[in-house]
């Protein structure tokens, strides 16, 4: 008797550990358009294809985790994108230009992209500068500074084994990098459902004073998050500089507006307090699908920016039209 | 039914209203005269809002009839009622705040003039509005940082300005003091006698008896009873808003212990909203803290919870100095505050009843940081029963009641077992039931030897509930009183010193 | 210790990899371009669709953007399609060797045509010789200025192979000219007009005594040409530009204002020498390292027939 219930908890606990509150829309949105382009074309259904999107989406996917944690305090952070060239340039000098080891390049740029996200967070806090406009500050210095490293140029020259860790499948179907992004997506999502810190997020969303009276500290909270949200930049700059083999100041152009875009998509409110790891998962699969079926199909590259805006609100109509009823 | 003899301006027949299967009103038949104030009255769900709705054409009613001076009166939408000259003023005002008076009495109907807007005339017409009410303001002012009275003024204003011959005014008085108070009754009294009918909503039966010339009671949809005199005891009123005889409102009081729990010394807002404020409040007490609008009350105990910053002075609990920095200090302390703004500062609407008590009780649902999520459930379920809440940990914090809401905050706090409790307005917004059960709660915490301290702008309530009372007047401490010389005359000379 | 690992890779890739492309016919074509905003990019789709076209052959245009990433994500989605051959215009500065191994561990051609990636060259590069081109286009306005006056360069995007050829080229033609002076250079991020207009405008305004201007590109001598006129130096100033670009030449065909010179890059060549070395690769027969489309010099006489089709 005892067995059988404690066996239905563990099940229950499971599931929902798995279960994508509030994202139910956009994952039956992301298997309609599977089921469309397995018809659509041949070459979309198949165990590579499948592992190609896990490549392709990991850089965004690692983004977007950050972004979230940011959407759900109710800010956003539009310097996502300069932040990462910041760590891709920072790891190539020391690495390439300095000699050091890679160790202590990757350290090197995810120190640079966790002082770029505490300036953000302070800024806002301390200064009480909006998000929008701190972060469109850091946007601005962060590329500045990733141009001034080499002023203007790339970096190449990584060790082999670096780029490898994009190319060589792992037991088959693993490369590192989709492995770190593996890690990031299950470390996130626990994070935000059974951390008192995560939970906390959503309270700052959802009132930050009532946050603040409930004890928590919203302001060291708040910073942390725009660290965090830098560190997973900087972070997703590694490893696109692990898969392109070469770093350049020009990286990561508009991807704030992508992360932006598979947060909401996901089905996090840009106001905050709702939402989570699992639907904005959803959403960079949705981004990452759509962008390599169209390819697959062959449409043209003008009509596939059509198709991606259009989804974008759809996915964000049929969610709020859903809420409302 | 009044005994003068004119006919009413507006009357119902026989209006009910149903959601689905639901009906929440139940055949409402109800006349209002020229130059009237009729008290409708009811605790929260009675059907108040729907009725005052269904008239300003907010909603359709199921079926039944109205009619508006005479005539057939059947508004599709609020903008009909307003053209026939019926007028609503909401409980939430919905004024811009970062445009002039002006503008915001004429606001998507701008007096023209060759295609553009005429600002002399709609400054003057403005003007004439205002000076109506006895507002001696510039049109031309912005509406943000003009007091909460004022601008409720200005929205009768624009519904003045619109020729309404009759105002439904909800709840006007829940965020004013009594100055403020005062000044709107005069205006109303005003607008009575040129022949303005109104229709007034408040769980402040105190002002009713004040204002009103009848009272309408409403109970779960149906109208149960008329007063053609507003002149009647408190008692008699709430007995028929509750349908129950009211046994005491107020619970007896016990004794506190001699023990000292709190002491507050030389207390100072940096702003000079409080200025060296000192009392202590002993174990099992319950210390109310009363003044007018504006005399600083909010702004100490948000202090003393370590909410806002101070200049100067000290909190001792048990003679311990724990002057708290942030309120996370002050939670630590075993001290806790139930805010006065409930939605704004208490629950985060969007969020279930078991998060929201989850946000500041993490040591009892989490095992080593790690958040146990039928816990979470589990916990809000057990707490919120203690209290008698309607509801389950699972529901929306925005799908329950005012008074359910507030025993929520409550809730959230009393589960950490706290020493001193602050609470702000407890029973603002909350009807009649609700609130005697919230006094239950107050006295159950001053007998399990919590210090409670209730900041209450109802005079009736603070006299009722407190041991002693802590009077304050524009940021000073002008007296404290003994429940046995504290009545509202002695309350109200030192509120005003 | 680095070929082996690549060599594995390569191994891993094969194996994991089936149907790789086998010697022999092309019947599909990926072509993987930085960005169709800009004309010439979007010339050369032209030129390669249409001769392919002729010869019967699908092409799959990915269009990148001009981020390298997304560049890399195309160019797996083309190799899932089957691609029977690669032509290859890397995007942005750091001209990103991973698609040209990618495709090379799938045994599919590669063809390189305007930029080719440092320590991963494809089967061929095709791209005009820039430096030359640009010294005729300087050399050209320098003669027009007979030989004395103030110059300015607004360069393209820094550190992109065009931006530093060109200006090769064209600091050649400079320096055999003693009464020339370089003045001012600046760099503009995305060779457009607009980005030439203010650069210019700034430059007359720091030396309003310019008589001579290279754009690196049509877009930024057009927009230059504009600050020109603004300006009220018409008259004095001389622009050179570089591409051919449609707007370019039917702006030059009307023989009048200060851009009278530009280079027209073969772009129809340039697509028919692709299309043409990926069949011969593909069939196992050799082709040059480098094919040079020269780009030609163009002034007001032969814009016209360049508006019809590039060389």
């Amino acid at each position: 008797m005892t067995v059988t219930a404690d066996h239905d908890v563990g099940k229950s606990r499971l599931l929902e550990m798995v279960s994508i509150r509030g994202a139910t829309g956009p994952l039956i949105g992301l298997l309609l358009l599977c089921v469309f382009l397995s018809i659509a074309t041949d070459s979309f259904l198949s165990f590579r294809n499948f592992l190609n999107i896990l490549d392709q989406i990991t850089v965004l996917g690692i983004m977007a985790v950050g972004m979230t944690f940011v959407i759900l305090i109710g800010g956003i952070d539009l310097s996502v994108g300069s932040v990462l060239a910041l760590s891709m340039m920072v790891l190539g000098y020391l690495n390439v230009e300095a000699g050091m080891p890679m160790a202590i390049a990757i350290g090197g740029a995810l120190l640079a992209s966790a002082v770029a996200g505490a300036v953000s967070g302070l800024l806002i806090t301390a200064f009480r500068i909006p998000a929008f406009i701190a972060t469109l500050a850091m946007m601005s210095i962060a590329r500045g500074v990733a141009n001034m490293i080499t002023n203007g140029s790339q970096i190449i020259g990584f060790p082999a084994w670096f780029n490898m860790g994009a190319i060589i499948r792992y037991g088959g179907f693993l490369t590192m990098t989709v492995a770190v992004m593996l890690i990031v997506f299950t470390v996130a999502t626990l994070y935000l459902r059974y951390r008192e810190g995560g939970r906390s997020l959503y309270a700052i969303g959802g009132n930050p004073e009532v946050a603040r009276l409930a004890g928590i500290d919203v302001q060291r909270t708040t910073v942390l998050v725009y660290v965090a949200s830098a560190v997973l930049s900087g972070l997703g700059g590694i490893l696109l500089a692990a898969r392109l083999d070469a770093v350049q100041p020009s990286s990561g152009v508009a991807y704030e507006l992508d992360a932006i875009a598979a947060v909401v998509i996901g089905g996090t409110s840009l106001s905050g307090g709702t939402g989570g790891v699992v639907g904005t998962i959803v959403g960079v699969l949705i981004i990452g699908v759509l962008r390599n079926g169209l390819n697959l199909i062959g449409v043209s590259p003008f009509l596939q920016a059509v198709i991606i805006g259009s989804v974008i609100v759809l996915a964000v109509a049929v969610e709020t039209i859903k809420r409302r009823s | 039914m009044t005994s003068d003899g004119r006919s009413p301006i507006l009357t119902l027949r026989n209006i009910h209203k149903s959601y689905g299967p639901i009906e929440v009103l139940h055949g409402i038949d109800m006349d209002i005269h020229a130059g009237e104030v009729v008290a409708l009255l009811g605790e929260n769900g009675a059907g108040k809002s729907t009725l005052s709705n269904i008239i300003s054409g907010t909603v359709l009613p199921s079926a039944g009839t109205m009619t508006w001076q005479g005539a057939s009166y059947a508004p599709a939408n609020p903008r009909e009622a307003i053209d026939a000259g019926v007028g609503m003023i909401h409980q939430e005002l919905l004024l811009l705040p970062h445009l002039s008076i002006a503008e915001n009495i004429f606001v998507g109907r701008y007096p023209m003039k060759h295609g553009r807007v005429d600002r002399r005339e709609m400054e003057s017409r403005a003007h004439r509005g205002l000076e109506r009410l006895g507002l001696d303001i510039s049109p031309r002012q912005y509406v943000e940082g003009l007091s909460t009275a004022s601008q409720q003024l200005i929205e009768i204003a624009k519904a003045l300005t619109l020729n309404a011959k009759l105002l439904i005014l909800d709840e006007p008085t829940a965020a004013l003091g009594g100055e403020e108070t005062k000044l709107l009754f005069k205006q109303i009294e005003r607008l009575k006698s040129e022949g303005v009918g109104i229709v007034y909503i408040s769980h402040r039966l105190e002002e009713i008896k004040q204002i009103a010339d009848r009272i309408v009671v409403m109970r779960d949809g149906h109208k149960v009873q008329e007063f053609d005199t507003a002149d009647l005891p408190v008692r008699t009123i709430v007995e028929a808003m509750v349908g129950r005889s009211m046994e005491q409102m107020f619970p007896p009081l016990a004794v506190p212990d001699e023990e000292t729990v709190l002491e507050v010394s030389n207390f100072s807002s940096p702003s000079g909203r409080f200025t060296d404020v000192n009392f202590s409040v002993r174990k099992g007490e319950i210390f109310g803290i009363a003044g007018l609008i504006g005399a600083g009350r909010t702004e100490l105990v948000r202090a003393i919870a370590g909410a806002d910053p101070i200049r100067s002075g000290s909190v001792k609990l048990n003679g311990r100095d724990i002057t708290p920095n942030s309120p996370r200090d002050a939670i630590r302390n075993g001290i806790v505050l139930v805010p006065e703004d409930r939605k704004l500062q208490g629950v985060i609407l969007d969020h279930s009843i078991a998060e929201n008590i989850a946000y500041s009780n993490f040591e009892s649902v989490a095992r080593a940081g790690w958040i146990r999520s039928h816990r979470v459930r589990e916990f809000a379920d057990e707490n919120i029963r203690k209290f008698g809440v309607k509801g389950r940990g699972r529901q929306k914090a925005s799908e329950m009641s005012g008074g359910n809401q507030q025993k929520v905050v409550i809730a959230k706090w009393l589960a950490r077992n706290p020493r001193v409790v602050l609470l702000d307005e407890p029973t603002r917004g909350i009807d009649v039931g609700a609130r005697s059960s919230i006094y239950e709660i107050i006295h159950a915490l001053a007998a399990d030897g919590v210090a409670v301290i209730v900041v209450s702008s109802d005079l009736e309530e603070v006299l009722g509930v407190s041991n002693r009372i802590l009077v304050m007047a524009a940021g000073r401490q002008t007296g404290i009183l003994d429940r046995d010389e504290a009545n509202d005359v002695s309350v109200m000379e030192l509120a005003t010193a | 210790m680095k070929t082996t690992m690549k060599a594995m890779v390569a191994a891993v890739a094969t194996t994991l990899m089936a149907g790789s492309a086998l010697a022999g016919d092309v019947n599909k074509i990926g072509l993987a371009v930085p960005n169709l905003q800009a004309d010439f990019f979007n010339q050369i789709k032209l030129g390669v669709e249409a001769y392919a076209g002729e010869k019967g052959i699908e092409v799959i245009v990915v269009d990148a953007k001009n981020d390298t990433a997304t560049q890399v994500n195309q160019v797996q989605d083309l190799i899932t399609q089957g691609i029977d051959a690669f032509i290859y215009i890397p995007a942005g500065a750091a001209a990103a060797a991973v698609p040209t191994r990618l495709a090379r561990a799938e045994g599919i051609p590669v063809i390189n045509v305007d930029r080719t990636p440092e320590g991963a060259p494809g089967d061929t590069f095709i791209a005009g010789e820039s430096v030359e081109s640009a010294y005729q286009v300087c050399n050209h306005i320098i003669g027009l200025a007979e030989g004395k006056g103030k110059m300015a360069i607004i360069h393209g995007q820094k550190g992109t192979t065009p931006e530093v050829d060109r200006f090769a080229g064209c600091k050649r033609a400079i320096d055999e000219n003693p009464g020339i002076e370089l003045v001012t250079q600046q760099w503009s991020q995305m060779w457009s007009p607009d980005e030439g207009f203010s650069i210019a405008q700034n430059m007359l305004q720091a030396h309003p005594d310019i008589k001579l201007i290279f754009g690196q590109a049509d877009g930024l001598a057009m927009g230059a040409a504009k600050a020109v006129d603004v300006a009220g130096l018409s008259d004095t100033v001389i622009i050179g530009g570089y591409d051919g670009d449609v707007a370019a030449l039917e702006y030059l065909a009307k023989c009048e204002g200060p851009f009278i010179v530009t280079a027209t890059q073969s772009t129809q060549l340039m697509g028919r020498l692709a299309v043409d070395s990926a069949i011969k690769v593909a069939a196992g027969e050799e082709v040059p390292e480098r094919q040079i489309p020269n780009a030609v010099l163009t002034t007001c006489d032969d814009a016209p027939k360049f508006v019809k089709q590039h060389p």
